[in-house]
């Protein structure tokens, strides 16, 4: 603290003190310097009055007259004997001439040894030339100057009085002059103004001394009590009371400050209980956002034969709604399905796995898709106190045919997938299952060649918000995906995984993102293949995807092209076809064409010796029948048909 | 596939990369029939390739005979050199390390 209200007290007080000492010093002196002024005019007065009598009573004439000392003694010790009595220094009489020549009369003085020094030194007959000073000149007139003389001569430091004698014709015959000694008359001054000025100050002292223990015990202690108690506030431990019991501001404030950190205590209380509830509400939360996901795969690939299916969910940081199924029926029916619930938080994860469930039951037991998702719809409207509803997009598809039967409640619409090209399917919107008992959904139908794909989404996708507060957009997704170049589910769903991470860059995902493509890869698991060479891209992604981490695998895809290029430039073919299956570390690969019947197998092998022939064709057959483990060849339906089987 | 191509005295380097497929072999088939009749020596450096088909060993025939078997192939990786093996190219090309 670097400043307390005491030092500053002291401060106010010391400097009040010091402007009203010098206050009342000034004062004082003045009004001991005009009293002794006053005094000695009216000692003068008195002395030249008295005088005056003597001069009148004994004749001027006759003291002037050097042949009469008897009158001039008898006038000398009258003045001498007012000198004494009235304690003045000098009281001399002299006149003055035209020229302002002074001529004594004659000087008396108090003290006996000066009496002998004037008595003859300024005794009649001597003169003095000083210049006449202020008092002569007004009392030569007639006249009694007010101000003060002073005069320093070697007969001492003397305050003159000069008063006028009168005649009896009343002109001016003489002047009285009475001096005061300076010294006396300033140790009056000094007396007086001490008896003055004392007092007021010793009262002030006093006064301020009283004043300061006071502030010091009513204000400054109790307010240093209160300043304490405040520093050392600590929530945790309960203090006594204050004890300042001054009934004024200051218990007003150390009374507040009770009541404030009562209060404080009460709402840390508070404010940990709420902490450890909230702490407990999100651990609930916790609980049952790891039970949803746990139903639903972050990530899902099923390849099967006629099927390529690849699911992803990506959850937002709060409990979401989405999910995804995929799986197959027992009468050899794949159903994949898309789903986004209304509610977030517990109340949206419990009705997420009831739908979820529910779903899944029906869809295996109703042979229609629309059929399922009406009971289903059924089951939601009759069990929904809190109203809430799910979006959803569910296809049943045929694996040997790619006959599809969709059903659609309310959902985004799929974008359906061919190669090079992406368009949004235009089911009917149907409506969400939980709001209408008779939600009236219908089945649709639709038939995928090999080789097409329809991709399902959530909002999470086309609703994703970046840093521009622009959304993501059913036109971006399409875009992206007319840039497909591969029948890939996989590559399908990354594509889109990516492509909105890019979009969000760094942005925070709001809603969960789930995607799940499925593509038709044909009765029989076969692909079409365009006949150009560009069109093995595809052939060779699956085959590496397929043979991931084997060192077999460039060899592999080595002869593949072959195979494929020679059909692609020798066989005259317009259709053809592949298929992929692994089974353990055997990969078999199934080329057929309908170009001329052509047994590549049978071609004799170039021997090395060749070598400058090289350039003409044959390594293709060379390699194929090098790296594969076994090689079928053989012509069915008017196709070729290659089977090459390679360990990896 | 890229292909950078070096000069130096009249004798040519080629650096292969990336996967010479049947496609990418008309690349390879461009720069060496651009090759000056002439030109004394070629050098293919394969470090930085991944994948040859056998429309890429063609190419390296034609390249031994453009320039009258003065061809060296350079940096050979383990892979690539499976596939010279398989097809018998070891034996009549000059490969160095």
């Amino acid at each position: 603290m670097k400043r307390s209200i005491g030092k500053r007290i002291v401060l106010l007080f010391s400097i009040t003190l010091v402007l009203t000492i010098l206050a009342s010093a000034a004062l004082g002196f003045s009004s001991a310097y005009s009293a002794e002024l006053e005094q000695n005019r009216a000692v003068g007065r008195s002395a030249a009055y008295i005088t005056s009598e003597i001069l009148d009573l004994i004749n001027l004439d006759l003291i002037m007259d050097p042949q009469n000392d008897l009158a001039y003694d008898l006038a000398r010790m009258q003045l001498r004997t007012v000198c004494r009595s009235l304690s003045l220094m000098y009281l001399y009489v002299y006149t003055v001439d035209g020229d302002e020549v002074r001529h004594y009369v004659m000087t008396a003085a108090s003290d006996d040894e000066l009496d002998e020094v004037v008595r003859e030194g300024l005794g009649l007959g001597t003169v003095s030339r000083e210049p006449l000073h202020e008092q002569e000149r007004v009392a030569l007139a007639g006249g009694e100057s007010d101000s003060r003389f002073l005069v320093n001569n070697r007969y001492g430091k003397t305050s003159v009085w000069t008063t006028p004698y009168f005649s009896e014709d009343g002109t001016v015959a003489a002047l009285i002059g009475t001096d005061v000694s300076v010294e006396v008359s300033n140790d009056a001054i000094v007396k007086q103004f001490l008896v003055r000025v004392l007092p007021v100050t010793a009262f002030l002292i006093i006064a301020f001394l009283v004043l300061y223990y006071l502030l010091r015990r009513r204000l400054i202690r109790p307010l240093h009590a209160v300043a304490a108690r405040m520093e050392q506030f600590d929530p945790s431990t309960k203090n006594e009371p204050l004890s300042i019991r001054s009934q004024d501001e200051i218990q007003q404030i150390a009374d507040a400050f009770e009541k404030m950190s009562g209060d404080i205590r009460t709402y840390i209380r508070n404010i940990e209980t709420i902490t450890a509830q909230q702490q407990y509400a999100r651990a609930q939360l916790d609980v049952a956002r790891r039970i949803q996901y746990g139903m639903v795969p972050a990530s899902f690939h099923d390849r099967r034969d006629g099927l390529d299916v690849c699911g992803l969910m990506r959850p937002a940081k709060e409990v979401g709604g989405d999910f995804y199924d995929c799986f197959l029926r027992p009468d050899g029916q794949y159903c994949a399905l898309i789903a986004d619930v209304s509610g977030k938080g517990i109340a949206g994860a419990l009705f997420m796995a009831l739908t979820k469930n529910l779903v899944r039951e029906r869809i295996m037991h109703c042979e229609d898709p629309a059929d399922a998702l009406n009971s289903v719809n059924d089951d939601l409207c009759a069990q929904n106190p809190e109203g809430m509803f799910v979006t959803l997009f569910a296809m049943l598809i045929d694996p040997q045919t790619g006959v599809v039967r969709c059903a659609n409640a309310g959902h985004n619409p799929p974008v359906l997938l061919k190669r090079g090209s992406a368009a949004y399917m235009k089911p009917k919107p149907g409506i969400a299952l939980g709001l209408f008992p008779d939600a009236d959904i219908e089945t649709e139908t639709m038939t995928l060649a090999p080789g097409e794909g329809v991709l399902l989404y959530t909002d999470g996708v086309t609703e994703a918000v970046n840093t521009e507060k622009t959304f993501y957009g059913t036109e971006r997704l399409l875009m992206l995906l007319q840039t497909l170049d591969r029948t890939d589910s996989r590559a399908a769903v990354t594509a889109v995984e990516e492509s909105v991470d890019a979009f969000f860059a760094g942005c925070e995902q709001f809603d969960d993102i789930t995607v799940v493509a499925v593509y038709a890869a044909g009765a029989d698991g076969r692909t079409a293949l365009p006949l150009t060479l560009d069109a093995f891209g595809p052939v060779r992604q699956r085959i590496l995807s397929e043979c991931e981490g084997s060192a077999n695998a460039k060899k592999i895809v080595l002869a593949c092209e072959e195979a494929f290029v020679n059909i692609v430039q020798y066989a005259n073919a317009t259709e053809a076809d592949y298929r992929v299956r692994r089974e353990g570390d055997l990969l078999t690969v199934e080329l057929r064409d309908n170009g001329a019947r052509f047994d590549p197998l049978s071609e004799p092998l170039k021997q090395d010796d060749d070598f400058f022939s090289m350039d003409e064709g044959g390594l293709g057959i060379r390699f194929i029948r090098s790296i594969a483990s076994d090689a079928k060849w053989n012509y069915t339906d008017g196709r070729n048909v290659l089977t090459l089987v390679f360990r990896l | 596939m890229t292909i950078e191509k070096i000069e130096e005295n009249g004798a040519v380097t080629l650096k292969l990369a990336g996967w010479l497929d049947t496609q990418a072999a008309a690349l390879l088939e461009e720069q060496i029939e651009a090759l000056d009749a002439g030109t004394p020596s070629l050098v293919l450096d394969l470090a930085a390739l991944e994948y040859t088909s056998s429309a890429g060993l063609r190419q390296i025939v034609a390249a031994h005979k453009k320039v009258d078997g003065q061809l060296t192939l350079k940096n050979v990786q383990p892979e690539i050199r499976d596939v010279l093996e398989m097809a018998g190219f070891l034996k009549r090309l000059h490969v160095v390390s």
